[in-house]
This record gives C-alpha cells, structure tokens and sequence, in this order.
C-alpha cells in the first residue's frame, strides 16, 4: 500500500545512534538562515515541473468525519509543482546545495489540497543515497519524509546520513526526484566552481561567525579581536573590535572601534575607533575618558581573512598611522566555526 | 492476557512512576478498528511550521527566533556523547508511562496494529542566570524538556513492524487540550536548535529516540513555557475519530514545574561546562571602560578546547595597557585554574616592530562560570617593570551582549 512507501523508505535513515554525518556545507553558510528565491543567483540553476500526488493519509478518513469530502479530494490530487535544484556559495571555495518546492501559482498555503514531499535520491559514481533534506540549516538528524504535506512554498538544504555512503556535493553528482508514480526528474550537476558565483567573491555577509581574533603572521604579538553580537531587533547588528597594539614606547596600548550595521552588509566603512583614558587596574578607578582616534573599515573576504584599513591617533605617544592589512584567523571558536 | 485489554489497560494508565517502565507488548486490534482521520491533524501540525506566504520571507536565525523554547547553549556538551545532541539516557526527575502506538506491520496491511513503548518525559538544566528572556518570562531556573520514546529491546531497530509516532499534544496555562484554535500542538524535533524542523505524527520509530520540546516559529501558534508545569497528552490516533477529544489511546503525563535541587538535577548548582558560548566580552557595569574578551578554541582532538582571555584594563598613569593569557583544558571542565597571563614590550603600532616580541609572564587568573551571563575570577599579578597594571584580587563581571550565532542564555 503507497501509504506506506514513506515510513519503509525512511527507515534506514532514522537512526537512534547520536552520530555526526559527514558535513555537506560549511556550517556558517547560513548564519542567516535558508532563504527562499535563491536560484535567481546561480547561472546553472535547475528547474523542471513534477507532477506531485496529494496525501495518502486522506485516503484513510473516517468517511464519518466532516472533512471526509475535502479527504476524499485530496487523496485523489495532484499538482505539477516547479522543483528548482540550484547552489549558494559558501566561504572557501565551497557551497551548498538547495532544493526549493514551488507550488502552483495561486495554491501556496492551500492546505485542503496540496501536494506531498517527492523521493530525492543522489548518485555520485557508484554511491546511490536517499538525500536527507531539511528545512533548518547545520542539522545532524532532522529530515522531512517522503509524503509529507508540502503547504506552503518551501526550500531545504541537501544534507548527508549519519551512515551510508557520504555524498560531496561540491563535486559533480545527478540528483533524482522522484514522484512515487514512475516519473523521476533528473537534475546533472556539476561540480562547483566559485568562478561562476559572484557572491563566492564578494566578502562574507557578517555575522557572528566572523568573531574571532585576527593576526598579522609576519608581526605576531599585535591582534584584533572582533565580536559581532545581536541587537534582536532582526534587522541590525554591532561590529566590536580591539585592537590590541602598542603605544611609540612599545608598551601594550589597546583601541576599541565599534558601530551598527544592517544584517547583510558586507564590509563597514568607516567604523569610530576610541581611546580611553584615566582608567585603572581591576576597576581601581572612577570613570575613564574617551577620546576619539579616528577610523576603520572592515571586510572579510571568507573565514580566514580580515582586511581593514585605519587612519587616526591617539593624542602623544599613542598608536597612529594610516594603512591597509590584511590579517589572517588564529583558531577556530567552539560552536562557531567558520569554514 | 489477551491483547486487547493489555491495551486497553496501558491505555488507561495515567499514573507516573518515578522511573521507567519497560513495554514489551504488541497487539492487533478487531478487523472492524478503523483509523482516525489523520489528516485534519496533519495539515495543522505542518501548517504551524510553514510559513505563511507574507512571511516567507522572514528570517529563520537561530538567536533571534523568538519561539525558542530553551537557550541554544545548553546542548553544547552532552558527554559522553557528541556535542549538540540529545541525551539518549533520561536522567533528573523521570516522568513516565507505558503508552501503546499505533504500529505497521509491513506484512499484513489489512489490520490495525499496536506498539507499546515507554515514553519518558525528563528535563535538563540549563545555564539559570534569572534573565527574563521569552522563554522563561519569570527569570526562574532554565532546562529543556525532553521526550524519549523507548522500543522494547527486544524490538528495538525492527523495521518489519514498529510503531508509529502519536499526535501530542500540551496544556498549559489557558491552553486546554482540545483547544479551538489549535494551540495545544507542540513541535517536538529529534535534535535540539532547530527553528522548523517537526516530526509528524506517522513518523515511523525504528529506534529509541530522543526529541526536545520546541515551540511553533509562528504568530498565531500556541506558545509554552516548559519550565511551568503542564501536562502533555499522547494519542495513537486509533480511538478518536479526529485524534481529538477525550479517548482511548491517549495517555497523559502531569509534567510539575522545574524545581531543580542539589539531589535531583546537580548540574543546576555547578559552574558551566566551559564552551564555545562561553566566548564573549564581560565587564564591571560600575567600572565601564576595562573588560576581559574570552575565547574558548577548539583543537580538534575531541579531548581539549583552549581557553583564551584578553584582559583590556589600564597602567598606572592609567593609559590603555592588555595582558593576556591562554592554556589548554580538558572538555568537560568547569573552571581555568591557575593560568599564567603576559604582557608584551617593545611592540609597535599596525606591524610597526620586529617579532618576536619579548613576553614577561605578570602573573595567574583562575576563571569560572556560574551562568551564562556572569564570570568568577580571581586574579593576582604584577607589571610594575613597566609601571603596568598591578594587583590581585577577586570579581564577578557581567556580559556584554549576545554573540550572533552564539547566544549564551
């Protein structure tokens, strides 16, 4: 019974054993979560029509329940949906992949008649995988299950198994998506190259994944530390970042340079760099003075990298000058790793 | 016993004992047991996950998800398993029961049959810091609730004939079961930090799983506070005609507020498990001006981080002067003891000086943290070579901010 094509083929994915399957993607790529409409951006987008049955649980309603006639409708429909397959650039040379369900023109949000979730198979040289797909980004377990009800227009990402053979889907692979009736669309990708993504060479959307601590390899013992922290109001952020530099007596001398920025943005220009003054050790001190020093302005052209530019000083004897770095990543910060 | 009134039996059984119950029976109910309409109950379920077409757009950022139901830092360390996962042993108080499910047989669709398992509702606690934040409005201690579904061993992984997950349903607060509007569903998701991701009633149950209490991401979706008390009702969906209403099947759990005690959820009282969200900036709110920036590295051998501390403070004329520290730890630990911290001389501005850099070490700081939002340390150190910073001494310093994609709540 196709009822119960779904829960047979999901079997083998849903694994109780807490294992972490192979990453598909950086897991900063989407600090901002899966947006929809994304295929617009790659030139080698797909998107094919697939003809999509209703629910097989509507075929199971009590004919005594008041919504039997809608169940009885459903269970018989179908609808051709647009199943577009298309990559998004990631940091460093990588991406992901996105499958994105369009409904109809007209049925998103018809929850009386809809469509249910289509089989999605992989095949990349011998290996042959049924795809987990999710609808939240940098999932180890979640998945949505052939013959779920898809609603509303909807976008998931490609992930792999906790077991099985593991996919890369960077490189070239055919992706299969099947209706359960004998049709599969086929989609041949190839293997990714940046080259064709503008955003791959655009600077990093800045997020909380670009915290870190930054270093000139060829002058070690001067840093910046960046911070990048929420305002909750989902449209800005604040950019925080000290300098941790030296005075002209090359003694230990620090700026801090913070500002607000709208979430998206790619650099900051710009950004007011402070000094203070008057302060003591262990909070031995009344209240310290702050001094404007001058400016900065940052980029991140992917995880590892920092370019900035500056241009101040610090009245007599501090730090002062004008200039462009580019400083490189020490490290990786738990639970925020950029790649 | 025949089957049907062990199920029948299970079924009624409401009582919750204090730790788990293993059930082992199967059954297969008369020819004439038709299912419930299901799909009523699937289309909104799955409707309080999607979002409706003015709001596809809306950002599904973990941080600023207003629907979360636990801080996104509490499942960073679940050893001895892999971090941000779900426990797979309950532990704290256990609340649970024997509830039958609905199950298939993939060699005989012509009947309906059942499962039982145990279902084991537990708690975990989480950083308490007495933020009021949305999903702890009265600043109170902090956990996630969990919810095991636990196979018989001797069925565990039989993917010939297993149940099938039930509709769940919570009350809570002016929240009745059965609500008009739907309010009483609750998202429950097999991994924690998920925004959307649900698992619809139907979901097969090859093997014992884990699932967090979420709450629905959307305007007009019921919201709980699972540190409350509440109660949770689990149904097959085989009794009841719309898997609604009061029938047989359904089993509910009396689930009482989260009231941690040094017996029943130790964690609750020790400092945190020092991670990645415990990177950040703290500070004096009485002495603005100086601070201390954490970071928490990983090395990638699974065994230990690196903790790393930047101490942004002043010398004795009181211009800007840092020292810094940093040292390797044991994942799982909860304190820094001891570590050295240095300063750097005959530095230069942006490059301006030629490495290496000569490091004096000026002394040690122990470091740990009761919550998310504050940082105990104690410290003792010198600079007086270069009139720097000099003392010891020991502070609480508050947070600074949430790190985007970090929040430590």
């Amino acid at each position: 019974m196709s009822r119960w094509l779904g829960a047979i083929l999901v079997a083998a994915a849903m694994s109780a054993k807490a294992a972490v399957p192979a990453q598909s993607y950086p897991s900063s790529c989407f600090a901002d979560g899966l947006p929809l409409g994304q295929a617009a951006h790659d030139p080698h987008a797909g998107a094919l029509p697939l003809a999509l049955h209703g629910d097989f649980n509507a075929c199971f309603v009590n004919p005594s329940a008041p919504n039997y006639g809608t169940a009885q409708q459903e269970c018989n429909y179908s609808e051709t949906v647009a199943v577009n397959v298309f990559r998004v650039a990631c940091s460093g040379g990588k991406s992901a992949t996105l499958l994105e369900i369009d409904r109809t023109s007209g049925m998103s949000g018809n929850t009386d008649l809809y469509p249910t979730f289509p089989g999605v198979f992989a095949q990349q040289g011998s290996k042959i995988v049924f795809v987990r797909l999710a609808q939240d980004p940098n999932t180890h377990a979640t998945q949505v299950f052939v013959n779920s009800p898809v609603y509303a227009d909807s976008i998931y990402v490609l992930e792999n198994n906790a077991s099985g053979p593991v996919i890369d889907y960077n490189q070239a692979y055919t992706l299969y998506v099947n209706n359960n009736t004998g049709h599969a669309l086929q989609f041949d990708l190839a293997g990714y190259n940046s080259a064709d993504y503008p955003a791959a060479s655009a600077g990093l959307p800045i997020s909380g994944y670009l915290s870190g601590s930054w270093y000139d390899p060829a002058h070690s013992g001067e840093g910046i530390v960046t911070q990048v922290f929420d305002t909750g109001d989902g449209a800005t952020r604040i950019f925080a970042a000290t300098w941790y530099t030296y005075d002209a007596l090359g003694a230990p001398y620090w700026l801090v340079a913070q500002g607000t920025f709208a979430i998206g943005a790619t650099h900051l220009d710009n950004v007011a760099v402070q000094y203070l003054g008057s302060g003591g050790f262990a909070g031995n001190f009344s209240s310290t003075t702050r001094y404007p020093w001058g400016t900065m302005s940052f980029a991140f052209p992917d995880c590892q990298h920092m370019s900035f530019s500056y241009s101040g000083s610090a009245g007599s004897g501090g730090p002062a000058g004008v200039g462009n770095k580019t400083f490189v990543r020490i490290g990786t910060i738990n639970n925020l790793g950029c790649s | 016993m025949s089957s049907l009134s062990r199920i029948l039996s299970g079924a009624a059984w409401l009582a919750l004992a204090a730790s788990p119950v293993m059930a082992a029976d199967r059954g297969v109910l008369p020819q004439s047991t038709s299912r419930a309409a299901l799909q009523s109950e699937q289309v909104i379920r799955a409707q309080q996950s999607a979002a409706p077409a003015a709001t596809a757009s809306l950002a599904k950022e973990l941080v600023t998800n207003s629907s979360r139901a636990y801080p996104a830092s509490c499942f960073s360390d679940i050893l001895p398993q892999v971090a941000n996962s779900l426990p797979t042993t309950p532990s704290g108080t256990l609340y649970s029961g024997t509830v039958t499910l609905y199950a298939v047989n993939t060699a005989d669709n012509t009947k309906t049959y059942t499962e039982d398992v145990t279902i084991t509702v537990f708690r975990v606690p989480c950083s308490s810091s007495g933020d009021k934040l949305a999903y702890n409005p009265d600043g109170g201690p902090v956990s996630a609730t969990l919810l095991r579904i636990q196979r018989a061993s001797q069925h565990e992984g039989d993917s010939s004939y297993y149940p099938t997950f039930p509709a769940i349903r919570v009350a809570q607060g002016s929240i009745a079961f059965d609500n008009a509007n739907f309010l009483d569903y609750v998202r429950v998701a097999p991994e924690p930090n998920t925004v959307v991701a649900d698992t619809l009633i139907d979901t097969s149950l090859i093997y014992s799983t884990t699932f967090v209490l979420e709450n629905y991401p959307y305007q007009g979706a019921g919201f709980f506070d699972f540190n409350n008390a509440f109660n949770i009702r689990f149904d097959n969906c085989i009794y009841t005609t719309q898997c609604r209403g009061t029938g047989q099947g359904q089993v509910t759990f009396n689930i009482p507020a989260y009231s941690p005690t040094q017996g029943t959820y130790p964690a609750a009282f020790q400092p945190l498990p020092i991670n990645g969200y415990l990177t950040g900036s703290w500070y004096d709110p009485a002495h603005s001006g100086e601070g201390i920036l954490t970071q928490v590295f990983d090395v990638g051998d699974a065994k230990t981080r690196i903790f790393a501390v930047t101490w942004y403070t002043y010398d004795a004329m009181g211009l800007p002067f840092w020292i810094v520290g940093n040292t390797g730890f044991s994942i799982g630990a909860t304190s820094v003891n001891n570590m050295t911290m240095q300063y750097l001389t005959s530095g230069g501005f942006a490059g301006g000086f030629t490495p290496p850099l000569p490091r004096t070490n000026w002394g040690t700081i122990s470091v740990n943290f009761p919550d998310c939002q504050h940082m105990n340390f104690s410290y003792n150190g010198n600079a007086t070579a270069v009139n720097g910073p000099t003392g010891s001494g020991t502070k609480t310093w508050v947070r600074v901010g949430s790190i985007n994609s970090l929040a430590c709540q």
